[in-house]
C-alpha cells in the first residue's frame, strides 16, 4: 500500500484538489467564498505536492536499488506532474 | 538487492539451469493443458481459446454496428429519403452507439487482454480462467440476444446516453429502454469480472523479476485500464439500476416534480462515461506503445513517461465528466474547473504521440501494414485530439453542442485511437495464433480504402456540423446546403467498409487459428509473448532481467523452451501457474488452476437468461433463470479451494514454494478486495445521489424514523462484524470443534440479517415510500442495496455450512472462510454507514 500511495502521491494531490474545487463550486456557486476556498487548497495542495517530491528526490539519491529508484523516478515525475496541473486547475478561479 | 517477500533475489542465478531434463514432462504439460474437443469445446476456459472466441465476438459486434452505421449514411445521402423511417433510424444510431462502446470497445480491449496478457507475462493462464470464461459467454449470449432486438423494432431509441426524461415512463413507455437498461446493466458486470481477472493477473502472475520497472507497456495499459473499470463502471450501474427503478416502480430519481432531478443521470451517466474514452484509449494506445519499438527496430523512447501518462490520464480523466454538461447551466466557476481539467487531459496523451514520433525517428521504421495503420491511427487521434481542445473551450463547447462537429471529433478519437491500431494489432499478432501471416499486400489496400474512407466520412461532418446540423436527426431539408458534405460522408462511409470487407476476406484467405505450429514472430518483436508456446504457454516461466528479454537476453526462447526456468514441469500433476509479488515479481506460490468446465458456461446463458427475460416481463421464467445461474456459479465454485497434496512443490533449481496460500497473499483474497472496491463505489455514487437530490430538492425532504431505533440496528451489524471476524479466528485454534468457527460466522450473517430487517421495518412504518419523492426513491435504493448484499451474504452462508458439513473447510486457514467473513464485515460497514446517513440528514445534520 505504501509503495503504491509513493508511486501516485501526485496524482492523488491532484485528485484530492480537485474534487474540493468541484464541491466547493457546486455548493457555493461562483462566489468570494468559493475563490478564496480554491486559493487555501490550491497552495495546500501545492506544498504537499513539492513536499512528496522532494520527499522521493531525497530517498532516490539515497539508495541504489534498482527498482526503488524507478519508482522514486515516477513518484517524483508524478509530483512534478501534480504542481503543474494543480496551479492550472486552480486558473479559474481568478479568471471567471 | 532488497526483497519485497523475504525471496532471496539470489536464487535467481540459478537459472537458466543445467543438465537434461528428465523425459516425459513436456508430454505431461500437453496432457493436462490438454482441451476439450468437439462440442465440448464450449466448456473450455483456456485463455487462447477464449482468448481468440472473444476478439471474434467483438469483432462481429464491430461488424454488426458498422452494417448499421452504412444504413444510416444511406437515410442521410440525400434530404428527405424514406430508407429508414424515423423510429428505425432512432433505433439504429442508439444500437450503433451501443454496441460500438459496450459491445466492441470495451470488450475488444478485454479480450486482446485475455487472448496477449498470459503470454505476454509468462503465466500459464489469468488467474481465474473460469471467469474469463463466465465473462465471454455472458458478454455474447447477452450481446446476440441485445441485438436482436432490432428485428423486433424493440431496440432501445434514445441514444447510447439514454437521457432522461426521454427515457422515462412518460415518454418511453415501451419495453425499448429497458433492454438498453437491462442488457447493458448486465454486459456492464461481465465488463468488471473481466477486469478483476486482469488487476489480479496483471499484479500477480508476472514472471519472476519481471518487476514494474520491467513490465511490458501493455500490461500497464492493462491495469490502469482494468482499475478505470473498477472505479467508473459502477457509477453507470447504478444509474441504470436506478432508472430502472424509476420505470419499473415509480421511484421518482430523475422526475423533478417529485423531487428528482434528470441532471442527476447525466452526472452519473458521464462520470462513466469520459472515462470510458480513455478506458479504450489507453490499452490501444498500448498496443502502439508494443508494436512501435519492433516496428521502428529501436527501444521505445520515454517508457517511464509514457507510465506516468496512463497514471497520470486514469486521474484527470475523471475529473472531466462535466464537459458533456456544459450546455445545462452549472455554476460558471464549476464549468471554469472542468474546461482546465478537459485541457489538462490531453497533456499525457500529447507525452505518449510525441513518444511514438521520437521512437519512429530514432529507428528504421519499415513501412509495412501495422506501421501504416498505427501512423494512420496517430495522425487522425492528433486531429481529434485538437478538436477535443476546441470543444473544452466552454463558449465554443455551447457553439457546436448536439451538432455533427461533435460527431467527427468523436469518431475521429476513437477511429484513430482505438480503431485503427486495433487493425495495426490483428497484422501483428495474428502471426501468434494462426499458422499464416495475414497478407501485407492486402494490408496496404485496406489501410488505404480505410484511412481514405475515414477522412472522406468525417472531415465534411466539421463543416456540417459548424452549418448547424443537429446531431440524431432521420434526415433534413433540401436547401439548406447539408447535400454535398453529407453524400461525400456517405461515399466515404462505403469505401471504409470495402477495407473492412477486404480484411474478411484476407481473414478467410490466411487466418488458421493454432496455438503450438504459429508463423512466428513476423515483426521481431522483443517481449514474452513471442516465447514458443502450447496451451500452457511457455514451457517453462523465464527470470526476466529486461524490458525487452528477447533483444536483451540472448538464448532465452530455448533455454525456456528447454525447460530451464520455473516450472519446467507440472509440479502437482495439476493445472498450476506461479504467483509472484505485485511489485518486484517475486515467486510466493503455485497457483491450482481449475480446468473445463461446463458450469460458468451454463450459469452465463443462465444470468443472460434472468436479465433479458425480465425486459420481456415473464417474471417466473426469469427469476427461474436467475435461481438456475446461482445454482450454476455455486457449483463451478464447489470444486475450487481445495488444497492439494504435497503442501510445497520444488518449482525448479529446488526452490520450494507453498501450493495452498491464504490470506492478503492469496490471488483470491485480491479479487474479493477488488469486488468489495466495486460495490463500495456503487455505494459511494448512492451517497452522492442522496446529497445531490437533497442538495436541489431540499422542499421534498423530511426527517427520518426514530433515532431510537439506531442503537440495536448499529448494534445488530456491530455484532455481525464481530462474530465473523471471530469465526476466522476459532478456525485458527486447534480446540474449537469442527462447527464452532463456521458457526460463528454464520451467526454473524444472521446478526445482519436482523440488522437491515430493524432498519427497513423503521422506513415501512415510518410511511415514507419509495414512489413518494426523491427522498424515498433513494433512501430506498440504499436499503435495496444493502438488501442485496445481506442476500448475498445468506447465500455464501448456506454455501460455507455446505462446506464445512462435508469437511472441506481447511484449518487452520481457509479461503472460503476468509471470503465470507470479508464480504460480512464489509455489508455491515456498509449498514451502519447507510442507516447513519438515512436517519441522521436531513433533521439531525
Amino acid at each position: 500500500m505504501r509503495a503504491w500511495a509513493s508511486l501516485l502521491g501526485g496524482l492523488i494531490v491532484w485528485a484530492i484538489h480537485f474534487f474540493a474545487l468541484y464541491f466547493a463550486a457546486s455548493i457555493f456557486l461562483t462566489s468570494a467564498l468559493t475563490r478564496a476556498i480554491t486559493a487555501a487548497v490550491t497552495l495546500l495542495c501545492l506544498a504537499a505536492a513539492a513536499w512528496l517530491t522532494w520527499r522521493a528526490w531525497r530517498r532516490r539519491q539515497a539508495h541504489d536499488d534498482g527498482f526503488a529508484q524507478w519508482s522514486d523516478g515516477i513518484a517524483i515525475l508524478s509530483g512534478g506532474v501534480a504542481l503543474i496541473a494543480v496551479v492550472w486547475q486552480g486558473l479559474p478561479a481568478l479568471l471567471i | 538487492m532488497t526483497s519485497e517477500t523475504g525471496f532471496d533475489p539470489a536464487l535467481y542465478d540459478r537459472f537458466p539451469t543445467r543438465g537434461d531434463r528428465p523425459a516425459g514432462e513436456l508430454e505431461a504439460l500437453d496432457r493436462i493443458w490438454q482441451s476439450p474437443r468437439g462440442i465440448a469445446r464450449v466448456t473450455d476456459v483456456n485463455n487462447n481459446y477464449v482468448g481468440i472466441w472473444y476478439v471474434g465476438a467483438a469483432f462481429l459486434f464491430f461488424l454488426l454496428a458498422g452494417i448499421l452505421a452504412l444504413a444510416m449514411r444511406v437515410q442521410l445521402a440525400l434530404p428527405m429519403q424514406g430508407v429508414l423511417p424515423q423510429e428505425t433510424y432512432n433505433q439504429f444510431f442508439t444500437m450503433h452507439g451501443t454496441l460500438m462502446m459496450f459491445l466492441f470497445a470495451v470488450p475488444m480491449v478485454e479480450a486482446l487482454g485475455v487472448l496477449l496478457l498470459p503470454q505476454m507475462l509468462s503465466a500459464r493462464d489469468l488467474p481465474f480462467p473460469r471467469l474469463s470464461a463466465y465473462a465471454f459467454w455472458a458478454y455474447f449470449v447477452g450481446g446476440l440476444s441485445f441485438f436482436a432486438s432490432l428485428f423486433a423494432g424493440l431496440a432501445p431509441n434514445g441514444g447510447w446516453f439514454m437521457y432522461p426524461p426521454l427515457t422515462g415512463m412518460a415518454y418511453s413507455p415501451g419495453i425499448n429502454a429497458d433492454f438498453w437498461l437491462l442488457g447493458i446493466g448486465f454486459i456492464e458486470i461481465s465488463a468488471i469480472a473481466g477486469a478483476i481477472e486482469i488487476i489480479v493477473g496483471v499484479l500477480r502472475t508476472r514472471a519472476p523479476g519481471m518487476t514494474l520497472a520491467r513490465m511490458p507497456i501493455f500490461a500497464w495499459g492493462m491495469l490502469v485500464f482494468a482499475v478505470m473499470i473498477v472505479i467508473a463502471f459502477p457509477s453507470v450501474i447504478l444509474g441504470t439500476l436506478l432508472l430502472e427503478m424509476e420505470r419499473a416502480l415509480n421511484w421518482p430519481f430523475f422526475d423533478p416534480t417529485r423531487g428528482g432531478d434528470a441532471l442527476l443521470w447525466q452526472h452519473l451517466f458521464w462520470f462513466f462515461g469520459h472515462p470510458e474514452v480513455y478506458i479504450i484509449f489507453l490499452p490501444a494506445s498500448a498496443l502502439v506503445s508494443m508494436m512501435i519499438p519492433a516496428l521502428a527496430r529501436a527501444k521505445l523512447v520515454g517508457h517511464d513517461l509514457i507510465v506516468l501518462a496512463f497514471l497520470a490520464t486514469a486521474f484527470i480523466s475523471f475529473g472531466v465528466w462535466s464537459h458533456h454538461m456544459f450546455a445545462t447551466g452549472m455554476p460558471a466557476m464549476s464549468v471554469g474547473f472542468f474546461s482546465a481539467a478537459s485541457m489538462a487531459v490531453s497533456v499525457p496523451a500529447g507525452i505518449q504521440v510525441f513518444s511514438w514520433i521520437a521512437t519512429f525517428s530514432l529507428g528504421k521504421p519499415r513501412f509495412n501494414t501495422p506501421t501504416l495503420f498505427v501512423l494512420g491511427g496517430l495522425f487522425t487521434f492528433v486531429l481529434g485530439g485538437l478538436t477535443g481542445v476546441m470543444v473544452a473551450m466552454v463558449p465554443f463547447n455551447w457553439q457546436v453542442h448536439d451538432s455533427y462537429f461533435i460527431v467527427a471529433h468523436l469518431h475521429y478519437v476513437l477511429i484513430g485511437g482505438m480503431v485503427f491500431p486495433l487493425f495495426a494489432v490483428f497484422y501483428f499478432w495474428t502471426p501468434m495464433t494462426s499458422r499464416r501471416a495475414l497478407s501485407e499486400r492486402l494490408g496496404k489496400w485496406i489501410f488505404w480504402l480505410m484511412f481514405a474512407g475515414m477522412h472522406l466520412v468525417f472531415m465534411p461532418m466539421h463543416v456540417t456540423g459548424l452549418m448547424g446540423m443537429p446531431r440524431r436527426v432521420y434526415t433534413y431539408l433540401p436547401g439548406r446546403d447539408f447535400e454535398v458534405p453529407n453524400m461525400i460522408s456517405t461515399v466515404g462511409a462505403f469505401v471504409m467498409a470495402a477495407g473492412v470487407l477486404l480484411l474478411l476476406i484476407d481473414l478467410v484467405r490466411s487466418f488458421r487459428f493454432t496455438v503450438d505450429d504459429d508463423a512466428g514472430n513476423v515483426y521481431g518483436g522483443g517481449t514474452l509473448e513471442w516465447l514458443p508456446t502450447g496451451l500452457y504457454s511457455s514451457r517453462s516461466i523465464p527470470v526476466v532481467t529486461s524490458r525487452y528479454p528477447l533483444w536483451d537476453q540472448p538464448g532465452l526462447s530455448e533455454e525456456v523452451e528447454q525447460g530451464r526456468y520455473f516450472l519446467p514441469n507440472t509440479a502437482t500433476g495439476l493445472r498450476e501457474t506461479l504467483i509472484t509479488s505485485p511489485l518486484r515479481a517475486e515467486p510466493e506460490y503455485v497457483q491450482i488452476m481449475p480446468g473445463p468446465s461446463p458450469w460458468p458456461f451454463l450459469s452465463a446463458i443462465f444470468t443472460a437468461g434472468f436479465f433479458l427475460i425480465l425486459t420481456v416481463q415473464a417474471y417466473a421464467v426469469a427469476v427461474t433463470s436467475g435461481v438456475l445461474a446461482v445454482i450454476a456459479v455455486l457449483r463451478w465454485l464447489w470444486d475450487t479451494d481445495r488444497p492439494v497434496r504435497p503442501a510445497q512443490v520444488d518449482v525448479g533449481a529446488g526452490i520450494m514454494l507453498p501450493t495452498y496460500v491464504t490470506g492478503p497473499r492469496s490471488h483470491g483474497w485480491w479479487a474479493m478486495i477488488i469486488l468489495l472496491i466495486v460495490i463500495g463505489m456503487i455505494f459511494l455514487m448512492t451517497i452522492f445521489s442522496f446529497f445531490y437530490l437533497y442538495g436541489v430538492q431540499a422542499n421534498f425532504w423530511r426527517p427520518g424514523p426514530s433515532m431510537a431505533a439506531l442503537v440495536p440496528i448499529v448494534g445488530c451489524y456491530g455484532l455481525a462484524a464481530g462474530l465473523a471476524v471471530l469465526g476466522k479466528r476459532l478456525l485458527a485454534r486447534e480446540q474449537s470443534t469442527l462447527w464452532s468457527p463456521v458457526s460463528a460466522v454464520l451467526f454473524g450473517i444472521f446478526a445482519l440479517t436482523v440488522g437491515y430487517a430493524i432498519d427497513l421495518a423503521g422506513w415501512r412504518t415510518h410511511g415514507l415510500h419509495g414512489s413518494a419523492s426523491g427522498q424515498g426513491a433513494v433512501v430506498y435504493a440504499l436499503l435495496s442495496l444493502e438488501g442485496m448484499l445481506v442476500a448475498i451474504a445468506l447465500l455464501m452462508g448456506g454455501y460455507l455450512f455446505a462446506r464445512n458439513a462435508r469437511g472441506i473447510v481447511s484449518r487452520p486457514a481457509n479461503n472460503s472462510v476468509d471470503l465470507v467473513v470479508l464480504f460480512t464485515v464489509y455489508t455491515a460497514a456498509q449498514g451502519i454507514f447507510s442507516t447513519l446517513l438515512t436517519r441522521l440528514v436531513p433533521g439531525s445534520l
